[in-house]
């Protein structure tokens, strides 16, 4: 133990676990999970952590058993937390294995910038999936099959531009809209070409796949834990995009003078 | 009759949930619990939901929430997996999708003047603005209260390791 602390430099910690945290908290882990991480790898190499955690922000100091100061810094990213769950995942099961051995921090590094690597899912498998959970969406609130696949179509489209349109780096809240608008526009014009009757429940789920469901979940939960203002601060986001949503819809029920 | 229709909705949560699953990126050998965890979530509801019992649809969601976020608990700290990557998908297919979309649409027809019918729609967008919004609480309560309030969540042995350090 003593040895792997002396042959651990305090610099390399600290810049490995501002990255761990940084990746954490972008890929939406409650912020207490964040802090469990970091503390579990620190106290792992012997290092003693304070951290100060915001959804944007990370500000690490590390102190040496003797209590003196060894590290300080902070890292910061404009962009708003999404969500990569197998990276969180993935992170944890690294802190796990780092905490039963302590691994020279280079190898570890490595690890991380392979998890980082990681892609998604592909995108010829998300489109369909996810577009059938739109469907299925639509049946337990009660839409029949005609709606059901509308509700696909919608789904798919919307989807499908909403990646495009991340890849051209929008602005986050323009892209909700812009994808609800569509959605709701495949619904219609499927409704006036006289495809279906009035398609309600097409139109409520055709832009569930937007709902903010994380981002609202961890908010509660990060007030519960007593982080305050991160859960204020993900909590609006939610209602943000949940209005993005409601304006794209309200938008095309306008336009087409849709009845309900 | 009644309990084929419930398997069935509680089959097409499963499917929804899965689908979120995958849109949030869930590692590959958590899907299964996902799909598991998602059927819980729908025959819960939907049954609670049925006409012989008569829960409504406030206390349906609660519950089955709880079911859901305990399961997803018990499976996560069986496979040393975080139990929030199974809750958060699982839950995804109780969202008061209808609801939400009905309070917009009477919030939207309150912009025009009142006459006869304006009572009406009031009282509708009122009820519907409220059931989304307790449904919500209902949801993120019930998923959170096995981590937060029973700290079920297993977290490794930090504070073991603490004590080395001082």
């Amino acid at each position: 133990m003593v040895e792997e602390e002396t042959s651990n430099d305090p610099l390399l910690l600290g810049k490995f676990l501002l990255n761990i945290g940084m990746t954490l908290l972008h890929s939406g882990a409650p912020t207490r999970r964040v802090s469990l991480i970091l503390t579990r790898i620190s106290i792992a190499y012997g290092y003693r952590i304070y951290a100060d955690l915001s959804t944007r922000h990370l500000s690490v100091s590390l102190r040496d058993e003797g209590g003196a100061s060894v590290f300080s810094g902070g890292r910061s990213k404009p962009a708003l937390p999404g969500v990569n769950f197998r990276a969180v995942s993935e992170i944890s099961d690294l802190s796990l294995k780092l905490e039963k051995i302590q691994r020279p921090l280079k190898e570890a590094k490595d690890d991380l910038l392979q998890i980082q690597s990681n892609s998604h899912y592909a995108r010829w498998l998300v489109l369909p999936l996810v577009s059938l959970a739109g469907s299925a969406f639509c049946y337990t609130f009660g839409g029949d099959f005609g709606e059901m696949a509308i509700t696909f179509l919608a789904t798919f489209f919307g989807l499908f531009l909403k990646q495009e349109l991340i890849k051209r780096s929008m602005n986050v809240y323009a892209i909700t809209y812009l994808s609800a608008l569509l959605s709701a526009l495949v619904i219609v014009l499927c409704w006036k070409s006289g495809f279906i009757g009035q398609p309600n429940q097409a139109f409520a789920t055709s832009v569930l796949f937007l709902v903010p469901g994380v981002p609202l979940i961890i908010a509660f939960v990060d007030l519960l834990d007593g982080y305050i203002l991160n859960g204020i601060d993900r909590g609006v986001n939610a209602l943000i995009h949940a209005f993005g949503i409601a304006a794209g819809l309200a938008t095309v029920l306008y336009l087409f003078k849709f009845p309900f | 009759m009644d309990l084929l229709e419930v398997l069935f909705k509680g089959f097409w949560c499963s499917l929804a949930a899965f689908g979120f699953g995958i849109l949030f990126n869930a590692p590959k050998r958590s899907l299964w619990m996902i799909l598991l965890v998602g059927f819980f979530g729908g025959v819960v509801k939907f049954g609670l939901m049925l006409p012989e019992i008569g829960g409504r649809i406030v206390f349906s969601t609660f519950i089955a929430s709880l079911v859901v976020g305990f399961t997803g608990v018990l499976l996560g700290n069986r496979k040393k997996f975080i139990p929030m990557m199974i809750t958060i998908p699982s839950v995804i297919p109780l969202v008061p999708g209808v609801f939400a979309y009905k309070a917009m649409l009477g919030l939207m027809e309150l912009t025009r003047k009142p006459d006869e019918n304006y009572g009406q729609i009031v009282n509708q967008t009122i009820y519907n603005g409220t059931m989304t919004l307790f449904i919500l609480l209902a949801i993120t309560l019930g998923v959170t209260i096995p981590l937060v309030i029973f700290k079920l969540e297993f977290a490794g042995k930090v504070r073991g390791l603490q004590k080395r350090v001082k």
